[in-house]
């Protein structure tokens, strides 16, 4: 197979090489650079498939799903890209052994997807079976006295300071009318492929709280706010989410209660532990309309959005759904329809939105995603 | 006797603006005058439209106003010594907009300094970053981040309450030695949030002042942030340190004259 140039890999061999040969830096710095020779390999190898821009996983993804590709490889980069993305983004310190099995792992995967042979110097890096001859002597190297390679900062040195958090809380409609058109099964999946972006993106794995807030037969808290890897079991405990009973009703006032509540709550817990965070963000979605009091919940929410304290996404489902209802909890943002069940393209869109809001800066204007999942 | 002071600063473009081709938005200036020496930094707002433009004028603005007129300013009272200082920055940015029509608010930036002359000091702030100081060894702040509730909301210069956000600082030095300012990139990397401390590492950077000469101290400062401040952060940024001279290797009006 060979979908990677020679010259690519010739030149990922030579740069692998090069970051080797450096003696003034250990393993733990160096392994870092290694991070741009595995994005260079999966941007070619998916250039003509991905869009500018596209995630490493999903390249990944794209490179490997559905293919015969030898599970060695697959897990090797991948275990590759998590251990950059660790070090990149919360100051992960590598080891000598994660270095030389980094290694490992991006020459096999150039020699199998280009077909050029790893270099024997190469290979002696992770394989001690592998003795280089040496050819010339080496002079030893030159210690300038006051070099500024002397004035190092370490990354030991550095703090490490928890990531911004974005709380988002999703509150879902399970009323009896979800069962129509299996709506609760295409939004399940829309939340199933939403948690699991989320946790794959190397940003949004760190910045991105959930919660989820279910209302039918009675309001139910499914997940309460958490770094996302350490909601895995809950996750998998709770979801999918169901309808109980087809005679259930939508309590949308409760639950939006319950969701500022805890978003305060969760908020308060930041602030003793010094994690700054991100405007929460409140996603209501429901095909009907309240059948308890909306008073509170909408005075509450919407002095919250008036004050900038709170970004609030009202999504309705289906025709059914009262936008009229449904426009009181936000006097900025008017509801949204879905398109059909459009529930992927909504969490797509939701994702790269949380994801470009993590990313922001002080004073720097948050632009959401183009919405192509609905309508106002 | 007068005192002797060594400067060194840099500043360099965070991951994001280097993925959309944009300027790095952070400045850093420092200025010596009537023996008084100035440092300031600057961190252009990502939603202005001329932040760079914002953050340069800002910091050269502010050590020519300090410098100046250090001695008004320290006898005067802080209110009147904050209206001085943010008037000259404002009328500053003022004059840039007519001349190139453009408005205020596109000029955007937050802003610190600290101006050194005899044994007295005048520091500034607004914004976010953190200003502090070396006093007997140990790193005191001085100003901390001045953040909204979120942590991408703050305050600056051009903001309808920059009288209100604006913290000035005077006093003798003293025991204080040295000044160092940081823009909000760079916190992620030297500043404990939740302990509100500097790192420790920070005093090393002191010492390689005492210990080497500037350029060498300003270029370590680059690579050092090329190679790992830069990477704990998709923002840009940036540090200035003014430093109470121990040794031979000090600074004349030459040195500092940008």
């Amino acid at each position: 197979m060979s979908i990677l140039s020679e010259r690519t890999a010739n030149q990922n061999f030579g740069k692998i090489k090069s970051i080797h040969s450096d003696d003034k830096h250990s393993s733990v710095e160096k392994t870092p650079k290694l991070w741009p020779i595995l994005e260079s390999i999966f941007i070619e190898m998916t250039s003509s498939d991905a869009a500018f821009g596209t995630p490493i996983i999903d390249r990944m993804r794209l490179l490997y799903d559905g293919k015969n590709i030898p599970k060695e490889i697959v897990d090797s980069t991948h275990k590759t890209r998590m251990l950059c993305n660790a070090i990149r983004h919360k100051g992960h310190e590598a080891n000598d052994i994660d270095y030389k099995e980094s290694i490992e792992s991006l020459v096999k995967c150039m020699n199998y997807f280009s077909g050029v042979a790893i270099p024997p110097e190469v290979e002696s890096i992770y394989n001690s079976n592998i003795v280089i001859p040496v050819t010339q002597p080496v002079a030893p190297p030159v210690i300038k006295v006051n070099s500024p390679s002397l004035l190092t900062i370490r990354q030991k040195d550095l703090v490490d300071n928890p990531a911004a958090r974005l709380p988002v809380a999703l509150l879902l409609d399970t009323s009896g009318s979800m069962l129509t058109d299996n709506r609760i099964g295409e939004l399940n999946k829309g939340i199933d492929l939403f948690f699991n972006s989320i946790l794959e993106d190397e940003v949004t794995r760190f910045s991105v709280e959930l919660s989820i807030i279910t209302f039918g037969r009675v309001v139910t808290k499914v997940l309460d706010f958490a770094n996302i890897e350490r909601q895995i079991p809950d996750f998998q405990k709770n979801m999918p989410v169901e309808v109980n009973s087809p005679m259930d009703g939508t309590p949308m006032g409760e639950a939006v209660e319950l969701a500022i509540k805890i978003l305060n709550e969760r908020k308060a817990e930041y602030k003793i532990a010094g994690v700054e965070y991100y405007q929460p963000w409140l996603v209501l979605m429901t095909d009907g309309q309240p059948t308890d009091s909306i008073s509170n919940a909408t005075t509450l929410t919407s002095s919250m959005v008036q004050a900038e304290k709170l970004s609030l996404f009202t999504i309705a489902i289906g025709a059914g759904a009262n936008l009229v209802e449904l426009s009181k909890f936000s006097p900025k943002r008017p509801p949204l329809r879905l398109r059909g069940l459009n529930f992927r393209e909504f969490f797509e869109w939701l994702k790269d939105s949380a994801k470009s809001t993590s990313q922001s800066t002080p004073g720097q204007s948050i632009s959401l995603q183009p919405i192509g999942w609905g309508s106002v | 006797m007068n005192r002797e002071w060594k400067v060194a600063g840099t500043y360099v473009k965070g991951i994001s603006h280097e993925r959309q081709n944009k300027d790095c938005h952070d400045r850093y200036s420092f200025k010596y005058l009537n023996n008084a020496v100035s440092i300031s930094l600057a961190d252009g707002a990502g939603s202005a439209l001329k932040p760079e433009i914002g953050a340069e004028l800002a910091t050269k603005q502010v050590n020519k106003t300090v410098t100046k007129e250090f001695d008004s300013l320290f006898n005067t009272d802080i209110y009147s010594a904050s209206h001085k200082i943010t008037h000259a920055i404002r009328t500053a940015f003022g004059i840039y907009a007519k001349r190139y029509n453009c408005k205020l608010k596109d000029l955007a930036t937050t802003l610190l300094f600290a101006c050194v002359k005899d044994n007295r000091y005048i520091a500034g702030h607004i914004g976010d970053g953190i200003l502090a100081c070396l006093q007997n060894d140990e790193l005191i702040v001085l100003s901390p981040p001045d953040n909204g509730e979120f942590i991408n909301e703050t305050y600056f210069i051009t903001s309808n309450s920059y009288k209100t956000r604006f913290r000035l600082f005077k006093g003798n030095l003293d025991s204080v030695e040295g000044f160092v300012l940081m823009t909000d990139g760079t916190c992620e990397s030297l500043f404990d949030k939740k302990e509100k401390k500097v790192a420790p590492i920070v005093l090393t950077l002191f010492d390689w002042l005492d210990n080497y000469p500037m350029q060498e101290v300003e270029a370590a400062l680059k690579e050092n942030f090329e190679n790992l401040i830069k990477r704990k952060t998709t923002d840009d940024c940036s540090i200035v340190m003014l430093k109470l001279a121990r040794h031979d290797l000090i600074i004349g009006e030459n040195d500092l004259s940008n």
